[in-house]
């Protein structure tokens, strides 16, 4: 009896702890004033194998997103659409429990967020708001290492 | 035993005295046919009497329609996959490079603006310092 129940309490952790693909993006899929861009892993990869003549700069960055299994961008300059897009990304964090890595106030307002693994930030999740104008959201789905993260750093143009 | 042999022997002397009506057993027959049959139970209290079987089996029928449901659900939720927006690998370069540039700028934008704060209170202290490193000489 307890090796039953036992088994059934895995089987319904199995069940109940999977995680859905993106749902954000998902939601904005079908969204008309919503600009959304997504690349997966594969992409990626298939880009890199197809020897194309790019910059060193580019090939790195490229190569930055190496352990990265799909990035999703969001961008609307719809007024109506900004809060929901607001609030559903708040929501979203909130879910894969992410912490607040940065905050910026300047002339946008930045948040970061992220988790660490080890020496990886797993999911980075960013929104820029710029007031009354447009939101974007950035979504990186997968592991940037800490190397990656000071390439970020210093590559600005 | 020889006690209990004359306690019966007693017995019987007595009994044979007692004159037994011949139709005493028709007429205790007959009383208890007459007396009226009396409900022990009330009318309006119904008794609902289910074996641990069948509830056992109620129970594992409920968490295997959970189970399947969730299972389902699940299943549903995971076969979604995003498709790539970008059709060519010019296309993903170029956005590639635009994320990696709106990450990079508002990191940048973050660091720099701490990086500043931070010199401020470093001259600060550092006035503060000198100033009472002064008011002691």
């Amino acid at each position: 009896m307890k090796r039953f129940i036992t088994i059934i309490i895995l089987i319904s952790t199995i069940i109940f702890s999977a995680n859905a693909q993106n749902a954000l993006y998902k939601k904005y899929e079908k969204s008309n004033s919503v600009t959304r861009v997504y690349i997966s892993q594969m992409m990626l990869e298939l880009t890199k194998s197809a020897n194309l003549q790019m910059d060193d700069d580019v090939s790195d960055i490229i190569d930055s997103f190496d352990s990265v299994t799909g990035f999703y961008l969001l961008e609307t300059e719809d007024p109506t659409l900004m809060p929901d897009l607001k609030k559903d990304f708040m929501k979203e964090v909130n879910a894969k429990k992410l912490e607040l890595l940065m905050e910026v106030n300047d002339d946008d307002r930045v948040l970061f967020y992220a988790r660490k693994e080890g020496n990886y930030f797993a999911d980075v999740y960013m929104i820029v708001e710029d007031e009354n104008d447009e939101i974007v959201v950035i979504m990186v789905s997968g592991k940037l290492s800490q190397q990656n993260i000071n390439r970020l750093l210093n590559n600005v143009d | 035993m020889k006690g209990k042999d004359s306690i019966k022997e007693l017995l019987d002397i007595e009994f044979q005295r007692v004159e037994v009506p011949a139709d005493l057993k028709d007429r205790l027959m007959q009383s208890i046919e007459d007396e009226p049959i009396t409900q022990t139970t009330k009318d309006n209290i119904r008794k609902i009497d289910f074996s641990v079987k069948s509830i056992a089996v109620a129970a594992s029928l409920l968490l295997i329609i959970s189970l399947t449901g969730g299972l389902v659900y699940n299943w549903q939720r995971e076969s979604y996959t995003p498709t790539d927006t970008c059709s060519t690998p010019e296309e993903v370069i170029y956005e590639t490079q635009r994320v990696y540039q709106i990450l990079a700028s508002a990191l940048n934008g973050g660091v720099s603006q701490a990086k500043l704060h931070t010199e401020a209170a470093q001259n600060k202290t550092k006035e503060i310092f000198d100033q009472i490193t002064i008011k002691h000489k």
